[in-house]
């Protein structure tokens, strides 16, 4: 069957056109917009870190230091019987730093209470996965430490 | 004195949380800092790697020059203009016919 | 199915709002292409209200890092360039349809009563609009920008009584320094569109409520003709003519954008002497050559002096036109204030080319 008449009426096929164009010239507009906003500035992680022996030896055992890799807070432990082990400072969880605790020999995550043991395991709390571990390696001056050498500490 | 009704419970309110953070404030900057807690580190640049370039003004030049792509998308968006031109003058026609004839636009109801 | 249609209708109104844009009435004569200046400045401050705070998330407000953070903008960040320069150019298209709507205003006595209100707060809002057009140079903290700052905030120094504060005020120190750029970021982009969005929301409700103001001229010829002045709505069909104007304005505004990108000049040295020809922006050209002819000494007072305190008369006069012209109030033909309007803006056309060409 055909129908005599369009069920469009032509107001509304008017209305129609002009919002659909006006909205195909908004569409281009924003596109310069979006990609202005969504620039994302790219700031390359050191290849590694050095840290002087005599800082290294500076430190007393049970406790830990602060780094930095660029732009990322590493922390560099020092265990009881004098193993290095360093880890990147930030929480599996929800990015923030965590701090050392001597008397549990845990780290602790303030922000939500999140604990991972020495190894960088977690063991209590909400982070999801162990700390990232830096990789290590000695040289007569000092210690390298590299994020590419680093891996996922196994529980 | 009715209002002092309303005002009393909301003063009271205040000058608790006045007294509240009174007292909170001091407890929280008394935490003195651990000493040294940092260690310094010098980072190894890997090879081949090169600082980014300053910026300089024949830069912000050349990011200034008139370019084909940009002739093109101008062209695009002067395209775009006018078809919307086009299309609201349509319905704006439509809308003043109807308009003369004693209908209001856009409801087709007698006014 | 839910009828979206009432279901919104139901919570805000919808039909009460449009009621009373229908009844909204725009009278049609030949003065009426100037009602549609309101309506491209408008659109014009949305397109300052868009892109301003896009470029905030790259610029940085500080002395060291604002020249950098630009450059930035216009080399690394995509359309960075076409954001700045769009910003920009609208100022600059602001100002110049910002003049034309005061002169037209000003010529047709669109001023005269009940309008006094909404002829305050344009002035006001020019006013502020000039500001923001100065404050925005100041911002890339370029060569220019410091010599504009100098100047800028020096002239208000010649105001007597109120004069030195309003300088210390504006550098924030004897001198112009890192802390004033600080100032002149804070004015633009906090303070004055914060103040040009309250007083633009009170001018555009008292046009609503006034209606449209008809030219005398025009009022007298359709009362000698007995017919019934020609009104067309303003919804949808000045509505659709409006849009139409800003889609050009908008084509306009990119062109000039993509062709003439804005300028970066070279970063601050404090050592170095200023540039030759170094001139405000076009909108303060007229100022700038008044002040340039005004003779050392004018009757015994500092040249500059009288300079300034004869435009701030002006200014004054300008703003309280509505108040002098009792002709005007009475809905009377007033020739003196025509040819007073028509003076100032030959004075005006005249000086800008001086000082734009000399």
């Amino acid at each position: 069957m055909r129908l005599r008449e369009s069920l469009l009426s032509r107001r509304k096929f008017f209305i129609g056109s002009v919002l659909g164009g006006l909205s195909m010239l908004v569409a281009y507009v924003l596109n310069p917009v979006v990609r202005f906003l969504f620039h994302r500035e790219k700031i390359p992680l050191p290849g590694a870190v050095k840290v002087a022996m005599s800082d290294v030896e500076a430190i007393a055992p049970n406790s830990a230091r602060y780094f930095e890799y660029g732009h990322l807070p590493g922390i560099l432990l020092k265990t009881e019987r004098g193993e290095l082990r360093a880890f990147s400072a930030k929480c599996t969880h929800l990015d923030c730093t965590v701090q050392y605790e001597p008397e549990s020999r845990k780290f602790y995550c303030a922000c939500h209470k999140g604990y991972f043991d020495d190894k960088g395991v977690n063991i209590a709390g909400p982070p999801p996965s162990p700390l990232l571990s830096f990789g290590m390696e000695r040289q007569e001056d000092g210690m390298i430490i590299s994020y590419q050498g680093g891996r996922k500490s196994k529980g | 004195m009715n209002y002092l009704k309303t005002v009393k419970p909301v003063m009271a309110c205040g000058i608790f949380f006045l007294c509240f953070s009174v007292f909170k404030v001091p407890e929280l900057l008394c935490q003195e800092p651990e000493d040294a807690m940092t260690i310094a580190v010098t980072e190894i640049k890997e090879e081949g790697y090169e600082p980014p370039a300053g910026l300089s003004l024949s830069d912000v030049e050349n990011a200034r020059k008139l370019t084909n792509k940009r002739i093109y998308g101008l062209a695009v968006l002067w395209l775009l203009i006018l078809l919307v031109i086009f299309l609201v003058r349509i319905q704006a026609r439509d809308d003043e016919k109807l308009y003369w004839k004693g209908y209001y636009s856009g409801t087709n109801k007698l006014e | 199915m839910i009828d979206l249609k009432k279901e919104i209708n139901e919570r805000i109104g919808m039909d009460t709002i449009l009621g009373l844009a229908r009844k909204k009435m725009v009278p049609v004569h030949r003065h009426s292409v100037w009602y549609y200046m309101g309506g491209m400045l408008l659109f014009l401050f949305f397109i300052q209200v868009v892109t301003g705070p896009l470029l905030l998330f790259y610029y940085k407000p500080s002395a060291d890092a604002a020249y950098r953070s630009i450059t930035e903008i216009m080399v690394k960040i995509p359309y960075g360039w076409l954001i700045r320069s769009v910003h920009h150019w609208a100022s600059n298209l602001m100002i110049a349809i910002a003049f034309i709507h005061f002169f037209s205003t000003f010529l047709l006595k669109a001023y005269r009563r009940p309008r006094e209100l909404t002829w305050l707060t344009g002035m006001a809002m020019f006013m502020v609009v000039l500001f923001l057009g100065y404050s925005g140079y100041t911002l890339p903290f370029d060569e220019r920008s410091f010599f504009a700052l100098n100047v800028g905030t020096d002239m208000p120094g010649t105001m007597p009584v109120v004069g030195q504060y309003v300088v210390g005020f504006l550098r924030g120190g004897e001198m112009v320094g890192p802390q004033t750029l600080n100032r002149f970021f804070a004015l633009h982009v906090g303070i004055l569109p914060l103040c040009l969005m309250a007083v633009l929301f009170v001018h555009v409700v008292l046009v609503q409520v006034h209606g449209m103001s008809v030219p005398l001229s025009v009022e007298k010829k359709t009362a000698l003709k007995k017919e019934k002045a020609i009104a067309k709505p303003m919804f949808p069909h000045l509505l659709l003519h409006d849009l139409v104007n800003c889609l050009i304005l908008f084509g306009v505004l990119v062109t000039l954008a993509v062709l003439i990108p804005s300028e970066l000049g070279q970063e601050i040295d404090y050592l170095k002497p200023a540039p030759e020809g170094v001139k405000p922006d076009w909108f303060f050209l007229w100022v700038y050559q008044i002040l340039k002819w005004m003779p050392t000494y004018l009757f015994s007072i500092e040249g500059e002096i009288a300079g300034i305190v004869g435009l701030m008369l002006v200014a004054g006069f300008i703003t309280l036109v509505p108040f002098f012209n009792r002709k005007a109030q009475r809905n009377e033909l007033s020739p003196f204030f025509t040819m007073v309007g028509v003076i100032s803006l030959l004075a005006f056309l005249a000086l800008t080319a001086v000082g734009y060409f000399l």
